[in-house]
């Protein structure tokens, strides 16, 4: 698909008219053209938003998230390594990573914090779990 | 080699893992402000007033505990997100939590809005709320794990906690990163994570005491994995925070949130995890909405964060002389 500068009318020379080689080689070197230069803006605007330092951050984040869940599911549900004997932990990991072969736990990840958060939850399984009758 | 020094089997205590990954933040974060240069307006009179003097590293950690009441406060607001999911998922299944949970992209943007005056365009909000859908579609496989409240559970109580919590998550990210931002201090990014894992450091001991040490008593079971998964969360906060400066929390959200697609793919790859028909139509759905917000092309406002940030940092006396000295040696030379 040949695209066409904004701003400017369709050619003659587009659609099916038959026009002279001259004319259709200038056409194809123009279009050639306008792609190129849209392609370039369409990068630099991209660019412009999405700067080096910002993207490689980003994508640096998004591959820790997925390290994370990932090494934390093989660390217990492969290895069954036990982080936690307090109740609520356990539900979670069994729901989150317990269940590597049944079940997809990684949403919990799609807050923020959340990859630190996940586990600070078991700060307060202490104290809650010896009043889990009012809960 | 490196299978080897994984796979040995250990009970480490969950809490000691985060005080390791909170203490590898700190320990990072010093050495960040130990290398740049610290400075202090000196208090003098006339031709000494303005004029920046080095700081010593013992001082200025001193001051950044003195002046570390917003990042402890907000150490406090994810203590209670955490005492609250627990509530409610006491309360509500984790399918229930997983729907609820996922309203906190909405109203991160919407404190963003509230707090920090941004502006979003029509095409991203409807990206976020594409999002929203796609990520909730990719989690599909727990839904139908549980029904909507646990035995003996008040779904009532849960809701509310759940959405309570998904407020406050929202309000703690923006804070956070206002106070990166704006605040008139201007501390840098490594000071504000040496004083938030500062705050968070002494609630990890307390809990340690509290449990006893896990399973296997005080620091012991740690293997090359929990040692990983140390470094892994204290990289976690660090990213966090630099998402946020580079970025922005809808930012830092949209990453996180994409991290679905390649944990998915990883999960199903080497732990036989689930791959559906429905998740990889949702991958798609998550991808294309996060394009929609990046790269949506409605013109908006500069709001007073970005102001901020974009604006360059005032100079120093030390540097505008500096310069003056420069520009007359060039024109000398001239």
């Amino acid at each position: 698909m040949i695209s066409r500068r904004i701003g400017t009318p369709p050619t003659s020379n587009n659609g099916n008219s038959i026009n002279s080689n001259n004319s259709s080689s200038k056409s194809s070197k123009e279009s050639s053209f306008t792609m190129v230069s849209s392609i370039k803006r369409i990068w630099s605007n991209m660019t412009g938003y999405m700067n080096s330092t910002r993207l490689m951050v980003l994508v640096i984040l998004c591959m820790q998230n997925s390290m994370f869940t990932i090494l934390r599911r093989y660390s217990l549900g492969v290895l069954k390594e036990e982080y936690s004997k307090v109740r609520f932990l356990l539900v979670n990991d069994n729901m989150l990573w317990g269940r590597a072969n049944s079940t997809f736990e990684s949403w919990f990840f799609f807050f923020p914090q959340y990859a630190i958060c996940l586990q600070f939850f078991s700060l307060f399984l202490a104290p809650l779990h010896s009043m889990n009758s009012c809960w | 080699m490196f299978a080897i020094f994984l796979a040995i089997p250990c009970t480490p205590s969950q809490y000691e893992l985060l005080l390791v990954a909170e203490f590898i933040k700190i320990i990072y974060s010093v050495w960040m402000i130990n290398s740049t240069v610290v400075c202090t307006p000196l208090s003098g009179e006339g031709d000494d007033e303005g004029v920046m003097i080095p700081r010593d590293l013992s001082t200025h950690l001193r001051y950044l505990v003195s002046t570390s009441k917003k990042m402890v406060g907000l150490a406090l607001i994810y203590g209670a997100m955490n005492i609250l999911s627990l509530i409610s998922l006491r309360n509500i299944s984790a399918g229930m939590f997983t729907i609820f949970a996922q309203t906190k992209i909405i109203t991160t943007a919407t404190f963003s809005t509230i707090m920090l005056k941004r502006q979003y365009s029509w095409t991203q909000w409807r990206a976020l709320v594409a999002l929203m859908m796609g990520v909730l579609l990719f989690s599909e496989p727990i839904w139908g794990e549980a029904s909507v409240s646990v035995e003996n559970g008040n779904a009532i109580v849960g809701t509310v906690a759940v959405l309570v919590e998904v407020t406050l998550s929202g309000f703690a990210s923006i804070y956070f990163e206002k106070v990166i931002k704006t605040d008139p201090l201007q501390l840098g990014i490594w000071e504000r994570n040496f004083q938030l894992a500062l705050g968070s450091f002494p609630l990890y001991i307390f809990f340690i005491i509290g449990n006893g040490g896990g399973t296997a008593g005080f620091f012991g079971g740690w293997s090359g994995m929990t040692v990983l998964l140390s470094f892994l969360a204290a990289a976690g906060g660090l990213l966090v925070a630099l998402s946020i400066k580079y970025g922005d929390s809808i930012l830092k959200t949209l990453a996180t949130t994409s991290a679905i697609i390649l944990t998915g793919i990883l999960d199903h790859q080497f732990l036989d995890g689930p791959l559906t028909v429905a998740m990889m139509i949702a991958a798609v759905q998550v991808i294309l909405s996060v394009l929609n917000y990046t790269f949506d092309a409605t013109p908006k406002p500069i709001s007073t964060a970005d102001a901020v940030v974009s604006s360059p940092p005032p100079k120093n006396q030390n540097q505008v002389d500096a310069e003056n000295q420069e520009t007359e040696q060039l024109l000398r030379r001239v």
